[in-house]
């Protein structure tokens, strides 16, 4: 029963009281009053309670004091007003609290230190509610996933960070601040008052995103920063002295209405540039056009058409355009670095002093996909303008570029390739490949050659070697002088999924097409998350233009006009497995599983397994599960018992089920993985690894890679097996089989794969009946046969079989084709009509021992 | 712009009392689960004393939940005093307050208490009625 609790004041039944002996889902009245908590009340305990005061405004009812909320509990407040006590927030909502605030009043402190809410990783709902904090600071903060509905609010300023939160008809009176990868939604109107100030400030900062729907100032100014973060703003309004301004960075993406609102983009030196002015007096205004704007027309039109930065007709600088490039943040702050290195060197040459000796030769090292290229092209751009080398000449070569297959030719071709990249750049792609261990290999002499060119060329221009981090680590090993002489190192990191998702979204975008971002960004995230292609940007690229062509085929098929819109089922494609129907096929694979004679307690293992899967899906989906869940898998069994079969279908199951991206199964053995002689092993075992990848790995008789010597190369295989597992455990699953006694066995010496690989399938021997029935099913396929006498036989047989010749259903399949085949010669030798080709006479089963 | 206050704030919302509302509360003001279990156990006290006069018992079937709500918030004022009475009269079978109580003291607890509520069920035409205006007052108030 829900109880109604009224608190009475002075020392019968206090708040406190009833909130000891109050149940989930009671409500609990304040009459008319002050109560006060200096010291707080805290709800910690699993409680679900309303608390509400019952005067005719929030006023009323008055708490002076503090209420903490931590934990998986819900609490209600509605009517009344918070007075926060001094150096406290009035409310501080933690640990997964949710709360839900209605008709509330809340004052913060007045120091300004402690903001009025604190709501942190909890979920924080607001209706009709008005929170005052002083000026100083921002009185409401949402941190750390936290998630916030708000309706209908005044708010004096707001921070948001790390969370996502939905506005609706608010009032803000001072400031927001929205910040590392918040995303905020403002639909209706989002009124500033200035309250007597001259301005309000909106941040957008740090990978967040804010959209709002319309925002409207009745007086002052309002002034937006965006860096690196998204802002959408679609409407503005305000009266004639309003004015509205966005400051954002290269790396944001910022779309108002332009005409309205005044856009700065701000340099790389700090340096404000207005790259788009309001109303040209003379346009046709449009339906968003709200009021006018007060700034000298001609000055802003001037700017606006020298650095309209969507017109893109007068090319940025180098280093605006480095600028520009997602992601990259710490590459971008060592090549400032270099930049700046330069540029101090060329002041000390201009004021006659001694320069230090700068090279510009650099390593670039990273990953395909990751913009070495792209960088190098900027950097080379940025140091002639700069004025460092004295063309802007960039060339790109490979190994085949330098290398002659003929003697004394590889000098020569070198030679020419440095000459045309005098004094701009040479970017040597792959540099590693000029590395080799034979001492006929032509890639020394080319190394040679540079490295005399280097040397006499080293302020004037950039060599610039490119490649993996650690082959280009190998690569400086070659030549004692190689390494000294490159004195610059850039990394490139790899993309994480999430900038793999923006890049690709982005690129989609600068192609003029619309595509559901949220539905594209999780699909190319996941592809990415289960790939193990380390091309990067690259990647998504390839993704894209595959996306692009089902796109392009769809409409032409279609005979659709709108060539502009990425339809939900385009996106398929970059899935693979979208079109079919999922849940049908996860039930057939079901069924086929069924219907395997025997393995009860193996079908139970998977319809179980596969429940489990679905709900880490879910978890995964809704961005709940911290840990990576791992399915990979020991089946022991004698052989015949299934387990390449049941494989098969979980391989299938895995991938209709969007945990695989492939349906792949890759059967091995030791055979395939160890090798022959020192380094074999290992580069084998890799390249079957990285061929199972997306699908699942089969190793049969693994109890077969340890060996019996200690020098045995089966330990190799097992130790790169052990890294990829530790490194892609949720990019493909290893399924290791063999003899149950062996792998246990095996298991005991590699405790590091008994650790990593926790589910240990036993498959149990056939029964003779079972045995019998499988020999049915396969005979009476094409057959006809006298059943019950093939049955006894089998039976009679199988059982009196040694322990080592019984090969389960493999013995079941030998057995039936030594049937037909004996049933064959019968039909020759008895010359039997026609007729009875079909049917196996009784006497050859008979004859079968 | 149209009245600010009317769009946001405390004002925003409409504090005007509105029936519909009044009746939502009524109905909310206690779980699905209340008032099936209620009806349940007025229904098996009905056909225990339906040979007795129709009309009064139909009347007591149909306010019997209000007569629980009002026994129960006549419980809670002993919560903390008198337990005991808590324990008789509060309507649940199972007390997460008494902890040290052992399983057969609850089915007895449980027992007398099915007992004291076919005595109150009888006088649920009276009881009911204060209840339903109970409720009602409740409703209303929470509509504020």
């Amino acid at each position: 029963m829900k109880n109604i609790w009224k608190v009475k004041q002075g020392r019968k039944r206090k708040l406190e009281d009833v909130l000891s002996i109050c149940e989930k889902g009671d409500i609990i009245l304040l009459p008319p009053g002050e109560y006060y908590f200096p010291k707080g009340l805290l709800f910690n305990k699993r409680e679900e309670v309303e608390i509400r005061g019952i005067g005719k405004n929030p006023s009323d009812v008055v708490i002076n004091g503090f209420f903490g909320i931590s934990g998986a509990i819900k609490i209600s407040i509605s009517n009344l007003t918070f007075n926060a006590p001094n150096q406290k927030n009035a409310l501080n909502i933690r640990e997964g609290a949710t709360l839900k605030l209605n008709r509330v009043v809340v004052t913060g402190e007045l120091t300004g230190e402690y903001p009025a809410i604190w709501c942190e990783e909890s979920n924080v709902k607001m209706e009709a509610t008005e929170v005052y904090f002083s000026e100083l600071n921002y009185g409401f903060y949402i941190c750390e996933q936290s998630e916030a509905q708000i309706r209908s609010s005044i708010i004096s300023s707001i921070a948001i960070l790390q969370s996502n939160v939905q506005l609706h008809n608010n009032q803000i009176n001072t400031a927001m601040s929205i910040e590392n990868d918040s995303i905020v939604n403002s639909t209706g109107v989002l009124d500033f008052t200035t309250d007597g100030m001259q301005r309000d400030e909106i941040n957008v900062l740090s990978g967040a995103r804010a959209r709002f729907d319309l925002i409207n100032v009745d007086d002052g100014v309002i002034s937006f920063v965006v860096k690196h973060a998204v802002l959408t703003l679609k409407e503005v309004k305000g009266k004639d002295a309003s004015i509205f301004n966005v400051v954002h960075n290269k790396q944001s993406t910022v779309d108002v209405p332009k005409r309205i609102v005044d856009v700065f983009t701000e340099g790389i030196e700090g340096e404000m540039q207005k790259t788009s002015g309001y109303a040209n007096q003379n346009e046709e205004m449009d339906d968003t056009f709200y009021f006018d704007a007060t700034s000298d027309s001609s000055t802003d039109e001037e700017i606006y058409e020298e650095n309209n930065y969507q017109g893109g007709e007068e090319q940025q600088s180098g280093l605006q355009e480095l600028d520009s490039l997602y992601g990259l943040n710490d590459l971008k702050e060592q090549i400032y670095q270099f930049i700046n290195t330069v540029k101090f060197n060329q002041r000390r040459q201009e004021q006659g002093r001694i320069t230090l000796p700068v090279t510009l030769h650099s390593l670039f090292m990273g990953n395909p996909g990751t913009g070495k290229t792209t960088v190098a092209r900027i950097l080379g751009r940025t140091l002639y303008e700069m004025g460092v080398i004295s063309t802007d000449t960039f060339v790109e070569v490979t190994r085949k570029d330098l290398v002659s297959p003929n003697i004394g030719e590889t000098a020569m071709i070198t030679q020419e390739v440095l000459k045309e990249s005098k004094d701009g750049i040479l970017f040597i792609d792959e540099a590693y490949s000029l590395y080799s261990e034979s001492t006929m290999d032509y890639g020394k002499e080319v190394v040679d050659t540079l490295i005399t060119f280097m040397e006499e060329n080293r302020n004037n221009m950039m060599i610039i070697f490119a490649g993996y981090t650690d082959e280009m680590n190998q690569f400086l090993k070659m030549n004692s002088g190689l390494k000294s002489r490159i004195p610059n190192e850039f990394y490139f990191d790899d993309y994480t999924p999430e900038e793999i998702a923006e890049i690709g979204y982005l690129d989609i975008i600068k192609q003029e097409y619309i595509v559901n971002e949220e539905k594209y960004k999780d699909i190319i995230k996941w592809l990415y998350n289960h790939s193990v292609d380390k091309s990067n940007a690259r990647w998504v690229r390839n993704k894209n233009e595959k996306l692009l062509v089902a796109h392009a085929n769809r409409v032409v098929e279609s005979d659709t006009d709108d060539t502009q819109t990425i339809l939900d089922k385009d996106l398929a494609v970059l899935k693979g497995n979208q079109n079919l129907n999922k849940d049908e096929m996860i039930k057939e694979l079901l069924n086929q599983l069924d219907d395997l004679i025997g393995l009860d307690d193996i079908k139970k293992y998977v319809h179980r397994l596969i429940k489990e899967v679905k709900v880490d899906r879910m978890l995964m989906d809704a961005g709940n599960l911290s840990n990576k869940p791992s399915y990979h898998m020991i089946f022991s069994g004698n052989p015949g018992t299934g387990k390449t079969t049941v494989a098969n279908i979980i391989a299938q199951l895995f991938y209709h089920l969007d945990i695989m991206p492939t349906s792949n199964v890759k059967v091995v053995d030791r055979s395939d993985l160890v090798g022959s002689y020192i380094g074999h092993t290992e580069k084998q075992t890799k390249e079957i690894l990285e061929q199972a990848m997306g699908g699942v790995l089969f190793i049969d008789e693994a109890y077969q890679l340890a060996g019996k010597s200690n020098n045995d190369f089966g330990k190799q295989a097992i130790e790169t097996l052990l890294t990829y597992i530790e490194n892609h455990r949720d990019k493909f699953i290893v399924i290791l089989a063999g003899y149950t006694n062996e792998m246990d066995e095996f298991l005991k010496v590699n405790p590091g794969l008994r650790s990593r690989i926790p589910n240990n399938i036993i498959f149990p021997d056939y029964s003779p009946d079972e045995v019998a029935t499988i020999v049915e099913k396969n005979v009476t396929k094409d057959w006809e046969v006298n059943v019950p006498l093939l049955r006894s036989k089998v039976i009679d047989i199988y059982t009196k079989l040694s322990s080592n010749e019984k090969a389960n259903a493999r013995w079941a399949r030998n057995f039936s084709e030594r049937l037909i085949q004996n049933h064959k010669v019968w039909v020759i030798d008895q010359d039997s009509a026609i007729d009875h080709l079909k049917k196996i006479n009784d006497e050859v089963i008979r004859e079968l021992h | 712009m149209e009245n600010k206050e009317q769009l946001f704030g405390t004002k925003a919302v409409d504090s005007e009392f509105k029936f519909l509302s009044v009746v939502k509360n009524f109905f909310t003001l206690q779980n699905v689960k209340f008032w099936l279990l209620t009806y349940l156990v007025s229904f098996i006290i009905f056909e225990f004393f339906s040979s007795h006069i129709i009309l009064i018992n139909s009347v007591n079937f149909i306010l019997f939940p209000f007569t629980v709500i009002i026994v129960g918030t006549v419980a809670n004022q002993f919560v903390l005093s008198i337990s005991l009475v808590y324990r008789l009269m509060y309507p649940t079978y199972k007390h997460s307050l008494s902890n040290n109580q052992n399983k057969v003291m609850l089915i007895i607890t449980n027992i007398i208490k099915f007992f004291i509520y076919i005595v109150l069920w009888r006088y649920t035409f009276i009881l009911g009625i204060a209840g339903l205006i109970i409720t009602i007052n409740n409703a209303r108030t929470l509509d504020k």
